[in-house]
């Protein structure tokens, strides 16, 4: 509400905000991933040691050397679940080998990695996770 | 029609187990140029280059060379073979030569495979063997005459182009229409 009296000064009026600084983030340096153990015992657990083992091995498989030297850096690890970040353009490769993975015997049972989402974004990658329990 | 696009590699086969300091009859030029002896068939070659790019590359990799890796032409009497791979993937065939240390049969002598020559056509490639290896003879020549020194071998055998910046002449894929439509017509 504008309690000044009118003027008729010739100055422009003002706009009501400013834009200080503008950016488009067109290429972002990582993407992220969400992964999950799937194995026929009822609650598998993961922990870091675990995940970096597996993601190495299948990407090893798939991908060779420059493979298993990709910059990999596991962010969280909950329950089954892990979440890591990689190269952006490693993105493809990463989801490829892990989806090909034909995965690991633990104790006489096959157990395997599945990747729930991936993509540039984490904000909407997190958000992602509740679609699945929306849906059924 | 959609052209499928090649590069060909002219590859050396430079032996590097010499003693140092070795005194003989033969200049060390030709020493790092020997011939190749025993058994060396393309098919060696093949297979040894599709398992350092296994082991570089993984599955993903082996597959992308597997289709168009070829040997055209080997002569072990120049130590010399020509690889035809596909144009998308001939970086990874590059990368699993350098990482190569011996020959790829058993007990092979080490050596390191050096790429001198990268092309769309394998004309040119052939152009450029022959041109190299006239200059070797006439390096090998000089240094028998006693006119270059024994440590000018390293360079004469990195040397080896017109101008030496160009030492390696690779095709640049942003003018390789320039290139390669040289008496060829294309509408890939």
């Amino acid at each position: 509400m504008d309690l000044d009296p009118p003027t008729t000064t010739t100055t422009t009026k003002s706009s009501k905000y400013q834009i200080l600084t503008q950016t488009t983030i067109r290429s972002p340096p990582f993407s992220y991933a969400h992964l999950s153990l799937v194995s026929p015992s009822p609650s598998p657990s993961l922990d870091a040691l675990t995940a970096r083992q597996y993601l190495t091995s299948s990407l090893r498989q798939f991908l060779g050397d420059t493979g298993a030297s990709m910059a990999i850096d596991i962010l969280l690890v909950k329950g089954a679940e892990c979440w890591v970040r990689v190269p952006r353009d490693d993105l493809a490769g990463f989801a490829a080998a892990v989806t090909a993975y034909p995965g690991h015997q633990v104790g006489g049972e096959q157990v395997l990695m599945r990747v729930v989402g991936c993509g540039d974004w984490l904000g909407a990658l997190v958000g992602r996770e509740e679609e699945g329990e929306l849906w059924g | 029609m959609v052209r499928l696009k090649d590069r060909y590699l002219l590859v050396n086969i430079v032996y590097t187990d010499l003693p140092p300091g070795q005194k003989g009859s033969v200049p060390d030029l030709l020493l790092y140029n020997q011939p190749t002896i025993g058994e060396l068939r393309p098919q060696t070659i093949l297979k040894g280059i599709r398992s350092q790019v296994n082991a570089l590359f993984g599955d993903c990799g082996s597959g992308s060379v597997e289709r168009s890796l070829q040997v055209k032409y080997l002569s072990t009497a120049t130590s010399t073979f020509i690889l035809r791979i596909s144009r998308a993937h001939y970086r990874l065939v590059w990368a699993a030569l350098t990482f190569m240390d011996r020959l790829p049969v058993k007990d092979g002598r080490p050596c390191i495979f050096r790429v001198v020559r990268v092309s769309g056509t394998i004309r040119k490639v052939e152009e450029e063997a022959i041109r190299r290896a006239k200059l070797l003879v006439l390096a090998a020549k000089d240094e028998m005459a006693g006119k270059a020194s024994s440590s000018d071998a390293l360079n004469a055998l990195f040397r080896g182009g017109k101008d030496s910046a160009r030492n390696l002449a690779l095709v640049n894929d942003d003018h390789d229409d320039a290139e390669i439509n040289e008496g060829e017509i294309s509408d890939g």
